[in-house]
Parts: C-alpha cells; structure tokens; sequence
C-alpha cells in the first residue's frame, strides 16, 4: 500500500485551505451562522412569548447561551456531513473514484482522512464562534463549558464520519448528482431535539434518537448547562455511548461501501 | 440579390477584468475582431479557420445576433443583424457548442420538441419535422433518439445539436466546430450531411475549424482569421496556391549535443535562407525544416549535405513536400513572411 | 399571439417534465426544508406558554408558509440561473426569439409545487401539536388575495436575482441569510403590531409584511397595521412596481448580455 495516512491528510489539509481560498464566504459563514440561528430563534420566541416559559420548559440555566452553543453544534455536525458525505461525490465528478475504487481499504482510508482536516476545522469553527458569547454571559466558566461541548463534538465527530460514508455509500448506487440523502442531516438533528425537550417529539422519534451520535452530544450540553459544576459520572456515560456508536457506524460503513463499491463497478456508473 | 452572408469591417472589443487579490481588479480590454469583412454566397460551404483565441466564435455570435459589434455590420439574407435580429433568428440554424445548451434529464426528442414550440412550431408538422431530422442526422438510426440527453455520448451530442439547428428548415446554417470531438466516422457523417444539405437542399452553411482537412474536404471558400484579422481568403486551391512558392525540406539529422549551439544560425548563413526551424525528436535525433523557393531545393540539399557529412552527422531522412492547406494556415498565422 | 400561446405552452411543460423527471431530488429537497422549519418551529413553540398557542401557533403556521413563498422564488429561480447560464440556454432561447424571463418565471410552478407540498406536511406536525383547529381560516378570499400579491412580489425578487447573476456572482449564504432575516424584519413570521417599534419602521419598508399582514387578516381576523384597505393599495402598487422593475430589468440586462456576452458565474 503506496499511500501513507499522513500524505492523505495533507492533502486533505491543502485541498482545505484551497477550497476556502476560493470560498472566502464560507469562512464567514462558518462563524456567523450559529449566531444568525440563535438571533433568529430568540426573537421569534421572544415576539411570540417570554423567555421564563422556555427556561420552564428546557429547564435550563442561561437559555441564551444555550442556544447559542446549541445553534453551535447543529452547525458542526452540519458541516461535519456535509464535508464527508460531498468529497465522495467530489471523487466522482473529478474522476477518481474509479481509480479509489481499486483498492477498497484505501478507498475507505482516504474518504475518512482526507476530509478529516476540513471537519475538524469547520466544526471548531462552529462550536469556537460561540466562545465570545460564552464568555460574555458566564465569564471563564462559559469558555470551560464551551471547551467540554467542543470535546463531545469532537466524541461525535467519528460516528458522524461513518454515518457519513453510509450516507456517500447510497448516493453513489443512487447515480444522483447531488447528494439525496440531504435530509438526513436536519433529520439526526431533528430527533436529537436541540432546541425542544425531547418528549414533544412522536414516541417513534424519541426511540430513533438513542441511536443517533448528536442526541448524545445534545445531552451532555444540556447537563453542562442546567448545573454550574457538570456531573462527571454522566459525561462518561456519553462519551462510552459515543465510543459504542464509533464502531458500529464505521463498521456498518466499511460494508456498505464495498457494497455499493461492488454494485458501482457492475452498473459501470462512476 | 442579396448574398447570404455578409461581413463587413467588425470590430469587437471584450472588457474583462482581473482578479488582483480579495477586491483589487483591473481592466483589461481584449481585441477580439480588429475589422472582419467577408461574404458567403448562397448555396456554399464557407470554411473560417482560425487558431484558439482567433475571434471564430466571436463573429459568429455577432452573425447569428447574439453579440452586438462595437463596429462595422453584418447582414444575413439582407436582414441587419443588430437592428432586425428577430428576423435574423428566424432563417439561421445554429450550433454553438457541441456539448451545452440541451436539457440533461429529457430525452434528445422531448429536447428538440421544446425548442421547436419555442419557435412556435407545433402538432403534426412539428413531429413530421423532428422524425426528419432525427433520421438526417443518424440519431434514429443508433436509437439515440428516446434516451435522455445525460446519456448521451459526444457524438449523439453533436447530432443532437445539428438536428436542432435544422429543425425550423433555416436557409442558413452557422456551425461553429460542429465535428469539434467526435471520432472520425461520425464526423465524415456529418461532414457529408452538410456538403448535401448545400448541394441539394439549396441551404447555405457556414462553419468555423481548426481542422484543415476537414476544410479542404467540403468548403468551397475559406477565410483564415488570426488575432481578430481576416488572413486569407478564396477557395482551398487558391489558398494552397499562396504557399506554392515554397517547397518546404526536411531532413532528419543525428547532431552531436555539442553542434547544437548556433546550429540555426550556421544553416542560415550556410544557405541564404531565412526560415528555419530544428525540432528535437525521438532517440536523439534532431528535424530540421528549411523553406526554400522552388527550383533552389536541390541546391539546398546538396549543400546540406556537403555540410552535414564533412562535419560526421549522419542523416537518416531527406524529404520535400509539397503544400497542403495546413502548411497555408501554418505560414500565415505562426510568423514566417506573409508572402504571396 | 399563437406562437407565444405556443411558447408558454413549451415553457409549462418543460418545468412540469423535468421536476417529474427530477423527483427524487424535489422530494429530497421538501424533506430538508421541512425537517428544518420543524427544528426552529418546536424551538420557537417552547417560547410560548400553552394557553395561547391556539392563537401563535396559526400565525407562525402561516408565517412558515409565507416564507417558502419567499425562498423557493429565490432558490427555485434566482439559484436556478447559475444552471441556465452556465449551459449556454441563454443564447439558445435568444436563438429561437424567446426571452430568459419567461422561462424563468416557469420556474415559480416548480417552487410553488414544493412550497405547497412542504406546507402540507409543515400544517400535519402543527395539527400533531396543538389539534386541528390550527388549520381553520376565517376569510380563504383574503388569504389568496395576500399569497397573489407576496408571490408577485418574491418572484419579482427572483428575477432581481436571476437578472444580476447574468453578470456578476452572488454568493449563496448572503442569500440565505436574506431570506432569513426577512422571515422576521420583512413581517412575515410576525404581526406588524407585535413587533418593536424599530424594527416594526423597518418592516414597514419591507415590501413582504404588507401582503403578510392581509393574509393574517384572513386567517385570523388581525386587524392590518394600516388598516385592510390601505394594506391592500400599497401591496398591490408595490406588486405592480416590482414587476414592472423586474420586467425592465430583463430588457437591460438582455441588452447588456448582448454587448458584453454572457458572463455569469451565478452563485458560489
Ligand atoms: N466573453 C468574453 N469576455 C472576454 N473575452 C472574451 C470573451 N469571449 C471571448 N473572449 C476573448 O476573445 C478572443 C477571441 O475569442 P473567440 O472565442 O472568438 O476565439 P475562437 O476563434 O472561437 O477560439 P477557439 O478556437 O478556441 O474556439 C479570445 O482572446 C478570447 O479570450
Ligand atoms: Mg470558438
């Protein structure tokens, strides 16, 4: 095997910052698009109703702050997809796909590193955009929490990567040009109930987020938030959570690419 | 009567600007056409050949009304292509591009059935046009016609475009590269396709390529055009007419590494000639190319040669050849004296 | 007069056929939209206290449905350009004496399509929340005559968009954030009277929150800030001048192409 892990994520990380030099606004984006969905989500609850109803509801300390963090981690896990879940389709329209497509475990090496560096930055970006606002409302203690949010994003990133790749997996057997598997993403987040108490959701959706990396994440954040010294012992039970759902995603993962791999190289569409 | 075609002194300017970092951008003005004039008669095959970057597609965007000359005016059928463009449109056929302009997810029927309502045609003449014209172009024939476009490969493409082009029964068809891509076979169909569209079926077409051959096969007039000037004009023999006062020799030579140095220099002080060109080819060897009038070429050789062997180079080719438009179009756009 | 019959006739059917042909995609894209609003809409529903959700709710239910006006016009036409001109169509439908504008306006069946079916499903999870009776509607005359008028108005947008995207790019999150903003400041997710009075001033310009706050009058009886009649002149002589802008628009920028070529990057 030619290709070493290392070279595969410096390409990753060149092709990054390519990518934003062409993309400028992205960068832009990244930061202002937690606040522009906290803002968004605040008024619109302030001008329909108060603030005191929603802490009632989420039972939570600083429900500002928690939006934005909130409004955080959709973003991350966001872009974490999207990152993932579009280089393969980028492999096909530039024409590598078949030449990935010859050895499978590098195949699955190079769509987990390559966009690794893109991922990371981009959901650093998300979660670290909050700091000042973090900062602002609770002071040292707020970037803390901000840090351990970060961490947990972080946990989640590795099943994302592999939910990712099922998600690459179907679009590529699927021949379409854009990703139609897009709604998966505002539907993880949607059972993960970042914004809303999990139990105004169907019975059906509540059970559909237990096996969804974000809940956990979304979870722990709000553990972080509803008391000032965060309880360990319950943070550890996520992250072995996070670590359960790591290997079942990138297993589940590494069949169905060489699945579609197969059912690709037999439809000949690449 | 009017001509089909008429060109006559345009000059087409670009503005484009240049990134310089985040904001900075400069203007820099591109001389697409510098006073283009020429003249398709009807009935013809007209040929405009041209390198890369030339301005063919720029004059036929000003012909077929969709570029506006800053200078200068054209007529197709006697209609102004700036002040009655609306009728211009309605006796041109036209292919831009091989690959663009068609809907991916329809089919190359359903495709030509919308740009047939766009031009108003429609029910059964509409159908009768588009079966004659999928069989004129051969896409019936490779059962091309009922799949989607997205399938389709270069040359169903470029068979798609034609059959739009002739779909309205224009008296003028402007094509630009339309065999631009396609493998030899498909591109002799549709070279013969339009060679009888202009014989039998009294329609006028012009073309622009960078392939000489194929303008040497059906153009009855070509125009060379270079850096936005028309070049040359009059019919291929005429053209390669142009280059007959000159015989180009080639020889192919082993030169040691050392004899390189000023090889050119000595050969034209050793022969008088000024053109001369060395090429570095394969195993060493190197191609030398001397443009000599006719009547000097054995001279030159001999003194080539006389040269070559008293100074231990072995020659393994002698060559003279005679004209092709090629040479034409290579002589008057790439430098050498613009004789003749 | 019949050729152009013909032309509208072509125009209708390509949408409807490629939206056909395209479903998988469309109805990705209604799924995405919907699990979205539905992300914000539950955030946003927590701020309110249950006894009044019999009142917000229908608001913000309609609020959501005026705003797919507004973005599927942006996406489905503005985005659409970068497409069209980058596949050459603008000199092939020049070619056949057609204009642009009216294929891009066809594009409005195809966003209307996903907007209404979107609703659709928007209005099952509100009925889930808080019971049918969300979906009562006191007066369906005033609530068309509202949508007529805010869709004259975002296509007119759309075309803004489409227009500008001939010469320059636009990048898409400005687009985005646009829309978003305007799903409060332009009135739509909002009653002009329950606003702050600063951003109300500013709403008031937006020409959006004027035909929004007839629809609100139709649905629920909310009195127009202006008042019904005067919402209904200034929306209307907004409606006409927004078109009839869009409609020069095209007419310069056609003239434009023609001198300059196409040279459209579209969105980023
Ligand atoms: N829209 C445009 N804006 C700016 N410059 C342009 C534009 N279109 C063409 N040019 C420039 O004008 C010149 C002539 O271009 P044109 O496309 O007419 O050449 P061509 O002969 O068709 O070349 P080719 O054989 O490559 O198709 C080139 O230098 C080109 O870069
Ligand atoms: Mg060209």
């Amino acid at each position: 095997m030619g290709v070493k892990s290392t070279d595969i994520l410096r390409a990753g990380f060149f092709g990054m910052i390519a990518w934003l030099k062409n993309n400028r606004w992205l960068l832009f984006s990244m930061i202002i698009w937690p606040y522009l969905t906290a803002f968004l989500l605040i008024a619109l609850g302030m001008i329909y109703g108060s603030f005191e109803t929603y802490k009632e509801r989420l039972n939570i300390a600083n429900p500002i702050l928690y939006i934005l963090a909130g409004s955080g981690i959709v973003m991350s896990s966001l872009f974490i997809i999207d990152t993932v879940a579009t280089n393969a389709l980028y492999h096909r329209w530039l024409g590598t796909l078949p030449y990935l497509m010859l050895t499978p475990t590098k195949m699955y090496k190079v769509l987990v590193l390559e966009p690794l560096p893109g991922a990371l930055l981009s959901s650093t970006m998300g979660i670290l955009a909050v700091l000042p606002g973090a900062v602002y409302f609770e002071g040292l203690l707020g970037a803390g929490k901000l840090l351990i949010v970060l961490l947990l994003v972080y946990m989640g990133m590795l099943p994302l990567i592999g939910l990712s790749i099922i998600v690459a997996s179907i679009t590529l057997v699927l021949r379409e040009e854009s990703n139609v598997a897009a709604f998966l993403t505002p539907l993880i987040l949607l059972v993960s109930s970042v914004f809303y108490p999990i139990d105004v959701l169907p019975k059906v959706l509540q059970y559909m987020s237990r096996i969804f990396p974000t809940s956990y994440i979304v979870e722990a954040t709000r553990m972080v938030a509803t008391y000032s010294i965060p309880e360990f012992r319950a943070l550890f039970i996520v992250a072995y959570a996070l670590l359960a759902l790591t290997l079942f995603y990138n297993g589940v993962a590494s069949i169905a690419l060489s699945g579609s791999e197969k059912m690709v190289k037999k439809s000949g569409v690449i | 009567m009017a001509p089909a075609i008429e060109a006559k002194n345009l000059v087409k300017n670009y503005v484009t600007w240049e990134r310089k970092g985040f904001i900075k951008r400069t203007r820099k003005i591109v001389q697409a056409l510098r006073g283009v004039s020429f003249t398709v008669e009807k009935g013809e095959v007209f040929g405009l050949l041209g390198p890369n970057g030339a301005g063919k597609t720029t004059t036929v965007k000003i012909i077929t009304t969709l570029l506006l000359p800053d200078d200068g005016e054209a007529r197709v059928l006697g209609y102004d292509v700036v002040s009655e463009a609306e009728k211009v449109r309605e006796v041109i056929g036209v292919t831009l591009s091989v690959e663009k302009g068609f809907f991916w997810k329809l089919t190359g029927r359903e495709n030509l059935k919308y740009f047939g309502m766009l031009r108003g045609l429609k029910g059964s003449y509409l159908n009768e046009r588009i079966e004659y014209v999928l069989g004129l172009v051969g896409l019936k024939e490779l059962g091309a016609a009922d799949k989607l476009y997205e399938e389709y490969s270069l040359g169903m493409k470029a068979r798609l475009a034609l059959a739009r082009a002739l779909l309205h029964d224009p008296p003028v068809l402007i094509l630009d590269e339309p065999t631009i891509g396609l493998d030899p076979a498909s591109a002799r169909t549709i070279r013969e396709l339009l060679v009888k569209l202009a014989r039998s079926g009294d329609k006028t077409v012009l073309i622009t390529t960078h392939n000489m051959f194929e303008a040497e096969l059906i153009c009855d007039h070509v125009a060379i055009i270079d850096k936005g000037k028309i070049i040359a004009y009059g019919t291929v023999e005429e053209l390669k007419r142009k280059a007959a006062d000159r015989v180009s020799l080639e020889l192919i030579v082993s030169i040691p590494k050392n004899m390189l140095n000023g090889l050119e220099e000595k050969i034209v002080a050793l022969t008088g000639l000024r053109e001369v060109a060395l090429e570095a080819i394969e195993s060493g060897r190197t191609r030398i190319r001397i443009v000599a009038r006719p009547g000097e070429e054995e001279y030159v050789i001999e003194k080539m040669l006389e040269w070559l062997y008293s100074n231990n180079m072995k020659v393994h080719q002698v060559r003279i050849k005679e004209p092709s438009l090629e040479d034409v179009f290579i002589i008057l756009t790439k430098g050498g004296s613009r004789g003749g | 007069m019949t050729k152009n019959a013909t032309r509208i006739h072509a125009i209708v059917w390509l949408h409807l056929l490629r939206l056909w042909r395209y479903k998988f995609s469309f109805l990705n894209n209604i799924l995405t939209i919907i699990l979205w609003l539905t992300i914000f809409v539950l955030g946003a529903l927590m701020f309110i206290p249950k006894e009044q959700w019999s009142l917000m709710a229908p608001i913000a239910l309609w609020g959501i449905i005026m705003w797919q006006f507004l973005s599927t016009s942006v996406w489905y036409i503005g985005g659409w350009t970068w497409f069209f001109v980058s596949q050459g169509f603008v000199e092939e439908h020049l070619l056949t004496n057609t204009s642009p504008a009216p294929v891009l306006v066809g594009r409005a069946l195809v966003g209307l399509t996903i907007t209404v079916s979107s609703s659709l499903l928007v209005a099952l999870v509100f009925t889930g929340l808080t019971g049918p009776e969300v979906l009562l509607v006191d007066n369906i005359l005033y609530v068309a005559l509202g949508l007529v008028l805010l869709c004259t108005m975002t296509i007119s947008y759309g075309l803004y968009l489409a227009a500008l995207s001939f010469r320059i790019g636009i990048p898409g999150t400005l687009l985005d954030i646009a829309n978003f903003v305007s799903f409060i400041l332009g009135g739509l997710a909002v009653p002009l009277s329950k606003l702050p009075p600063q951003l109300r001033s500013i709403a008031l310009i937006i020409p959006y929150a004027h035909p929004a706050e007839i629809v609100r009058y139709g649905v629920r009886g909310l009195e127009p800030y202006l008042g019904l009649e005067t919402e209904i002149l200034v929306s209307t002589i907004v409606a006409l001048a927004m078109a009839t802008i869009a409609y020069l628009l095209f007419k310069y920028i056609l003239r434009h192409v023609r001198r300059y070529g196409v040279r459209a990057i579209g969105r980023m």
